[in-house]
């Protein structure tokens, strides 16, 4: 195995730039890992949606000037600090148990293990393809262009794809001196830890620590997230990172963080466009939930962060009608179209319902999801109604595009649904593991 | 039982993965023999030359690799079978292309004057054709 240590030293740098980036947005002087991980999750997205508005006023410096304002940023912050003390750490300091310690040792041993492989692999199809493809792209035109690989048609349904990942990509390579396929792929570790430590976070606000570890270590052990695909350097894992991020911000009241990841979640993959949508419902839900009749007056007190959320969101969607490309994947929303979709509702409800079952690829995460979402729609506070009503949503409505596919229909299914599956999967946990507690709760189990 | 099973399925991949990745994978996602054909097609290349890269759908990953092995030195067009005349002609004269590569286990012949087999395609029976098209 070849160990890319000058590249996993430059990500590392770069995930502390994003990071700065975070802070100085979420204002905040962190502490404990669990902050850092937010602000460098809000950094890497509030970068990412820049890259747009960046490369439309510096058509050939768009990456150069993210890095130039990560540099500023990350100047700021070590500025900021050397002049005021740090808060004082909101970091739990009691003891873990042994059998806690025991959990994190073997999750640390199976992110251990995807180090390895992701080291070890070479690209799978999207990783090389798309994503790593999109960075050479970015590192030799210097910003986004409405173009692909001179000659191409089919592939410039790429063009749109969201630009966090090769964003990453071409700024580690434009701070090792050059672009090189075989150099990109340190930057998936930063993810990897980052969706684990926001795990831990979501369900450490909510539940014991043992609790929290267990869950992490299920999520750790989802082999979409840390073998195939994910080592292949495909985006659905930092999808996912993105998604226990907003999943942490959700359940600890009152989290600053919280638009900017939703509007994170759209700067990974297409999809997170849908994620991010289905999330604000699922908050909307929560204000009404927590109290039906201040639900205007919360929507107005809440007027700046949906302004946030807007302004990401409407950026990412601005880059797309700019991109101009046309995805041949997905038919018009026709009539002749929409009969065919509607035609097609009990076969791709069939195949989702048998990949939910894929002992192999999620164990019995799905069945458990299915049983905890019951209980926490019926039992849980409004926080958690909300989670479980917004996750058990998405396993529906991130089917939907497969009855527009022009795809052979069982295949695309097959390649594609256990993805987006995967990238709900830090949700589903979370859901899993809070109906878990609620359970102990009411057997005045501790756990 | 939800965590046990997680631990099954999880271990399992992991370990298969393993396995395939320690077993077959190398350093690079171009291969020695990747590096060695593409180093005969650029030497023999004029500097900024554009180049046609034709295959069959079959060879499509080897295609866009040569595609992105030799961006942004040499613009390589790729097109698939069944070629179409006017459309090559239209992408010759838009890129001044005099040179092309072709893929496939009888690769497809875009209009070579003369052309050399620089080897197999790592792996597979495929074949790498080089060489000059007709003016």
């Amino acid at each position: 195995m070849t160990v890319p240590w000058l590249e996993i030293g430059i990500s590392a740098a770069l995930a502390v730039g994003f990071a700065c980036v975070g802070e100085i947005l979420l204002r905040r002087h962190s502490s404990v890992l669990a902050s850092w991980n937010q602000s460098l999750l809000a950094g890497m997205g509030t970068c990412a949606t820049a890259l747009f508005p960046l490369s439309l006023v510096f058509p050939t410096g768009a990456v150069l000037a993210t890095a130039i304002l990560i540099l500023l940023a990350s100047a700021w912050v070590a500025m900021s600090r050397l002049f005021r003390r740090s808060e004082p750490s909101r970091g739990d300091s009691r003891e873990l148990d042994l059998t806690t310690r025991l959990l994190l040792g073997a999750t640390a041993l199976v992110a251990l293990c995807f180090a390895a492989l992701n080291f070890r692999y070479n690209y799978a199809w999207d990783g090389f393809q798309i994503w790593a493809s999109k960075a050479q792209l970015l590192s030799v035109r210097g910003g986004l262009t409405r173009g692909w690989y001179p000659g191409d048609v089919y592939e410039l349904r790429h063009v749109p794809y969201p630009p966090l990942v090769p964003l990453y990509e071409a700024l580690l390579s434009l701070a090792r001196g050059g672009f090189d396929f075989d150099k990109l792929k340190p930057i998936f570790l930063v993810f990897y830890i980052s969706m684990l430590a926001s795990m831990f976070s979501a369900l450490r606000a909510s539940s014991t620590p043992r609790l929290a570890s267990v869950g992490t270590l299920m999520l750790a052990l989802v082999p979409t997230l840390s073998t195939r695909s994910a080592a292949g350097a495909y985006a659905d894992m930092p999808q996912a990172a993105m998604l226990a991020g907003v999943v942490a911000a959700c359940v600890n009241p009152g989290d600053s963080a919280l638009p900017w990841l939703i509007g994170g979640l759209t700067t990974v993959k297409s999809e997170g466009t849908i994620l991010a949508a289905l999330a604000c419902a699922g908050i909307l839900l929560f204000w009404f939930h927590e109290s039906p009749g201040g639900f205007p007056a919360r929507v107005r007190r809440e007027a700046r962060n949906i302004a946030v959320v807007a302004c990401l969101v409407g950026l990412r969607l601005t880059y797309v009608r700019w991109s101009g490309a046309a995805d041949d994947v997905y038919g018009p929303l026709d009539a002749p179209h929409l009969t065919a979709a509607i035609r097609r509702i009990p076969h791709v409800a069939r195949l989702c319902l048998s990949e939910l079952a894929n002992f192999q690829q999620w164990g019995l995460l799905w069945p458990a999801f299915l049983a905890a979402a019951i209980v926490l729609i019926v039992y849980g506070s409004a926080r958690e109604k909300s989670l479980a009503i917004a996750v058990s949503f998405a396993t529906i409505v991130l089917a939907g595009p497969f009855l527009f596919t022009t795809w052979p229909l069982d295949l695309h299914v097959d390649q594609a649904y256990f993805r987006l599956l995967a990238q709900l999967s830090p949700a589903a946990i979370a859901v899993a593991v809070l109906a878990f507690a609620r359970a102990n709760s009411w057997t005045g189990n501790g756990a | 039982m939800v965590v046990g099973a997680s631990l099954v399925s999880g271990a399992h991949a992991i370990v298969a993965d393993l396995r395939v990745a320690f077993r077959d994978a190398g350093p690079s996602v171009f291969t020695p023999v990747d590096r060695k054909q593409m180093a005969t097609v650029r030497a023999a290349l004029p500097a900024a030359a554009s180049l046609l890269l034709v295959a069959t759908a079959d060879d499509a990953w080897h295609a866009r690799l040569w595609q992105r092995a030799l961006y942004p030195e040499h613009i390589v067009i790729v097109r698939y079978t069944p070629l179409r005349s006017d459309e090559l002609k239209r992408f010759r004269d838009q890129y001044a292309i005099r040179y092309a590569v072709s893929l496939g286990v009888a690769p497809p012949d875009p209009g070579f004057r003369s052309h050399e087999d620089i080897g197999s395609l790592p792996g597979l029976p495929g074949r790498v054709w080089f060489g000059e098209l007709e003016p």
